[in-house]
């Protein structure tokens, strides 16, 4: 028996599936045969004595669909690729090595055996090189050709042609040369060597290239395959592609969370630090989101599957991360336009070179000439322009997404990088966004734990946030009394019968209002308390004021040293709230935030970000990415603070995976930390070619009397891109988040 | 000056001007009219290399890739955000939908092979 999985394409509706089900269940040898059309996926099961994957895809096929049996993802493909270049690369490197290294051998040694000094054994050694393994520069020169366009491969074909054809005219009319007084020379030593070294090149570049794409394999690997779905009572462990929305699913510990959803029966500690980054494990009850891909820790629960295919929070970031590291960055555009002329102009260096060595240079005046042209044409590299930005793109991009910080495109990366000024949000950013009490005060000789057991039984009854965060903070330690005749006296408190005593709890006004005799005591410790911005509620048993309750949104721990960081970096912060000029100067002062713009309407964000960019600062706007939307998108780059399932923040440059503010100097850090990568990359290709082309044309001689051996411009070519790359593979290794990394490892 | 050097300095600077108008003094090839899917091979560059496709109709651009050469094997489309390896010998398809009217580049992974897509 044998179970396959794959996708089809061509169906359109739900019928489609029943049919091709159908088909397949009639089909001989098929044993069972589930085909969902929400995710065009088909497995089946069947007897592979009687039955193959041909049949299989036959059947398909026969009533107009198509079956990609086999078909693995985009990954995989590419892994395999890479691997099938990097074995072809190695293998032909081996033979080229050997050859090269005879020709090497019989043109420098002195005591070399005489038949490897034999020009015609030269000759021999040298024809494979440069026809067999150096095949694929003439194949890629030529199709160029066709297309009038050129590229890498055309100057190493054109290079080592020269040598080679060069020697052999040498060899085959020596003696007419030699007749004439013409000192001639052969270059098969030379030819070999290049091609030899080149392909190094490459080899080490590949295996380096396939590094930089490393983020996005990783992020596919920690899809789970499996899930236990609950179908009709009974446990399946089905393939994650067979998973419908609305199956319920059972999660055990130690387990991958399938898919995102809902838990509806049983609790857990989920570590979620493979998708957001949060290092501590997140409690979770009955109705909290789960996220798929994040490990179950401790308990067993069940949920409901929410969110299938690429639907799911994990795949929207993968896609995310796809689509940045295709885009393009702003400072690649001057390369990229040099890159596009870069070829023919070096071919026109080369034969301007040839010209000024033959008109004016010393004898032999051909071999200088044919030397230096050789070298410029093998030196150049323009491939090191062209990986210069998308490589640490690709690696920055990818080093941020396992960190939380997505990046929509290389322009918010790249903008990020000169920040000047951010504007927060208050609520949800700089704070934690919820309510919570913050301190309680009583009058003298009170029962205070009894007291706090009828607040606590009276506000288990409200559902206003404000209550919930009363309710969180009692729970523990009070007593769940009965409440009789509860009322919400709606925008002003609570009222209900505890006990046969009236509790009230609410705000002031409600206490004037049901005449209650106020504490002076307690009224002053109030008034102090809204100095902080507090809210404060008033609770009274029996029209008697025995207690309040200061409540909160307060500051997240780690608002103050961010602050700090990021004023190190030379970005000044700004709060903008829609809280009083008091309460927002309360809390700025507690985030060391001097800067603040108060009483904002919701609609009017966006105008002060306008305004700000207007006076000619770099803007960064840091918000929820949900009421804030037009502001984020109207800033330089938004900042976009997550914590729900919801990637996808179109509004935003750079999305936050969770609500943590320390991801925020982490985004600077990232994306300084690859444009100064990108900088060295491009400061070293230009400055590669701008240097040593000119050494290669032969600008040394008339002052030291040395021309660059082509076969030392080849070693330097080789190296010339692969160091580009392992250069961007270098941003993996930057600590972000941390305070003395302000020039970090790079 | 003899003979010889007249000889090199003729066929260098026909070399030279034959380079700038081989490589550099190519015309824009027509663009060919895509409906809804069009094929275009990889090999040496891009055929065809001008495409002109209708503004938010989703347009299916199939690479064939032929050419074994490594700096073909990616090709990007910057302002559609899309960076796809092509597997050798094989087709790949890329769908788009453009939402603006204008013209758009697309290239291979290191910035040397160009084609266009050009949205009416």
């Amino acid at each position: 028996m044998k179970k396959i999985s794959f996708p089809i394409s061509g169906m359109h509706c739900a019928s489609c599936a029943v049919n091709i089900q159908r088909k397949l269940r009639k089909t001989k040898g098929v044993e069972t045969a589930n085909v969902n059309y929400a995710n065009e996926q088909a497995t089946v099961e069947y007897d592979d004595a009687q039955c193959s994957e041909r049949d299989v895809d036959k059947a398909i096929s026969a009533i107009g669909y198509t079956a990609h049996i086999g078909a693995q993802n985009g990954e995989d493909i590419i892994a395999q690729e890479r691997e099938r270049e990097l074995k072809e690369l190695k293998q032909k490197l081996l033979y080229s090595s050997v050859f090269t290294a005879l020709l090497l051998i019989g043109a420098m040694v002195p005591f070399a055996p005489a038949f490897l000094k034999n020009m015609w054994v030269m000759w021999l050694l040298s024809t494979p090189v440069q026809f067999w393994i150096g095949w694929q520069y003439y194949r890629s020169a030529w199709s160029g050709l066709k297309n009038r366009t050129a590229n890498m491969d055309t100057l190493i074909a054109l290079g080592t042609s020269v040598a080679y054809f060069f020697s052999v005219i040498s060899l085959l009319f020596m003696e007419f040369f030699r007749s004439a007084g013409i000192e001639v020379h052969v270059y098969f030593e030379v030819s070999a060597t290049i091609i030899t070294l080149i392909l190094l090149g490459k080899f080490l570049e590949l295996r380096a290239k396939g590094q930089t794409s490393e983020a996005i394999k990783k992020l596919l690997d920690l899809q789970a395959k499996m899930a236990h779905v609950i179908r009709d009572g009974q446990e399946l462990e089905l393939p994650i592609e067979q998973v419908v929305k609305g199956d319920h699913l059972r999660v055990l510990p130690g387990e991958k969370v399938p898919l995102d959803g809902i838990i509806i029966k049983g609790e857990t500690a989920i570590d979620e630090s493979m998708v957001t980054g949060e290092s501590l494990p997140v409690e979770k009850n009955i109705h909290d989101k789960v996220i798929g891909a994040t490990i179950n820790q401790s308990g067993v629960f069940e949920m409901v599957a929410e969110k299938v295919g690429s639907e799911t929070m994990l795949a929207q970031i993968i896609e995310l991360v796809k689509q940045a590291q295709g885009s393009r960055a702003p400072i690649q555009k001057l390369s990229d336009t040099v890159a596009s002329y870069f070829v023919p102009a070096v071919i026109m260096i080369s034969l301007a070179t040839f010209l000024v060595w033959f008109l004016i240079g010393p004898e032999p005046r051909l071999m200088h000439a044919l030397v230096s042209m050789i070298s410029v044409l093998i030196i150049a590299c323009p491939c090191a322009l062209g990986l210069a930005t998308p490589t640490s793109i690709m690696v920055g991009v990818g080093k941020g997404a396992q960190n939380g910080i997505l990046v929509k495109d290389a322009e918010a990366l790249e903008v990020a990088s000169k920040v000047n000024t951010m504007l927060f949000d208050k609520t949800g950013t700089l704070t934690e966004g919820k309510p919570v009490v913050q301190e309680r005060a009583f009058i003298d000789n009170v029962d205070q734990n009894y007291v706090d057991s009828l607040i606590y039984s009276l506000e288990k009854n409200s559902h206003h946030p404000l209550a919930t965060a009363v309710v969180q903070f009692l729970e523990k330690h009070s007593q769940l009394r009965e409440v009789q005749h509860f009322r919400d006296l709606s925008g002003l408190g609570v009222k209900a019968v505890i006990d046969g005593h009236e509790v009230l709890i609410g705000t002031r006004t409600l206490m004037e209002q049901e005449q209650v005799t106020l504490s002076t005591k307690l009224d002053e410790v109030a008034k102090t308390w809204r100095t902080k911005a507090w809210t404060v509620s008033y609770v009274a048993v029996v029209q008697k004021h025995v207690a309040l309750i200061g409540i909160a949104d307060t500051l997240k721990t780690a608002a103050p040293k961010t602050i700090q960081q990021l004023q190190n970096m030379g970005v000044t912060p700004i709060m903008m709230t829609g809280d009083n000029q008091q309460t927002a100067l309360a809390i700025a002062k507690q985030a060391g935030i001097t800067e603040v713009i108060a009483e904002v309407l919701p609609q009017d964000k966006e105008a002060h970000v306008t305004r700000l960019k207007k006076t000619g600062k770099v803007v960064a706007m840091v918000g929820d990415g949900i009421n804030d939307a037009p502001a984020l998108a109207a800033a330089d780059v938004g900042m976009a603070m997550g914590g729900g399932t919801d990637v996808a923040i179109e509004s935003a440059g750079i999305t936050l995976l969770r609500s943590d503010i320390v991801l925020v100097p982490a985004a600077l850090q990232l994306s300084k930390a690859t444009m100064r990568n990108i900088r060295q990359n491009l400061g070293w290709a230009f400055g590669y070619n701008l240097v040593l082309v000119p050494v290669a044309m032969g600008v040394l001689y008339p002052l030291l009397h040395v021309q660059l051996n082509p076969m030392l411009a080849s070693a330097a070519m080789a190296l010339s891109s692969v160091s580009v790359v392992s250069n961007a593979l270098r941003l993996k290794q930057v600590r972000l988040n941390e305070q003395n990394n302000k020039k970090g490892v790079l | 000056m003899s003979i010889d050097r007249i000889i090199a300095t003729i066929l260098s600077l026909s070399g030279i001007i034959f380079t700038y108008w081989f490589f550099l003094m190519k015309k824009e090839s027509n663009a060919v009219s895509v409906t809804d899917h069009i094929k275009i091979i990889v090999d040496g560059g891009y055929t065809p290399s001008v495409i002109e496709v209708a503004k938010d109709k989703a347009t299916t651009l199939e690479f064939f890739r032929k050419d074994p050469s490594s700096c073909l094997e990616e090709v990007v489309i910057p302002d559609f955000h899309i960076r796809q390896f092509l597997p050798l010998q094989q087709s790949t398809e890329i769908t788009i939908t453009p939402k603006e009217v204008g013209e758009y580049t697309f290239h291979c992974g290191m910035s040397m092979f160009f084609g266009k897509i050009k949205v009416v």
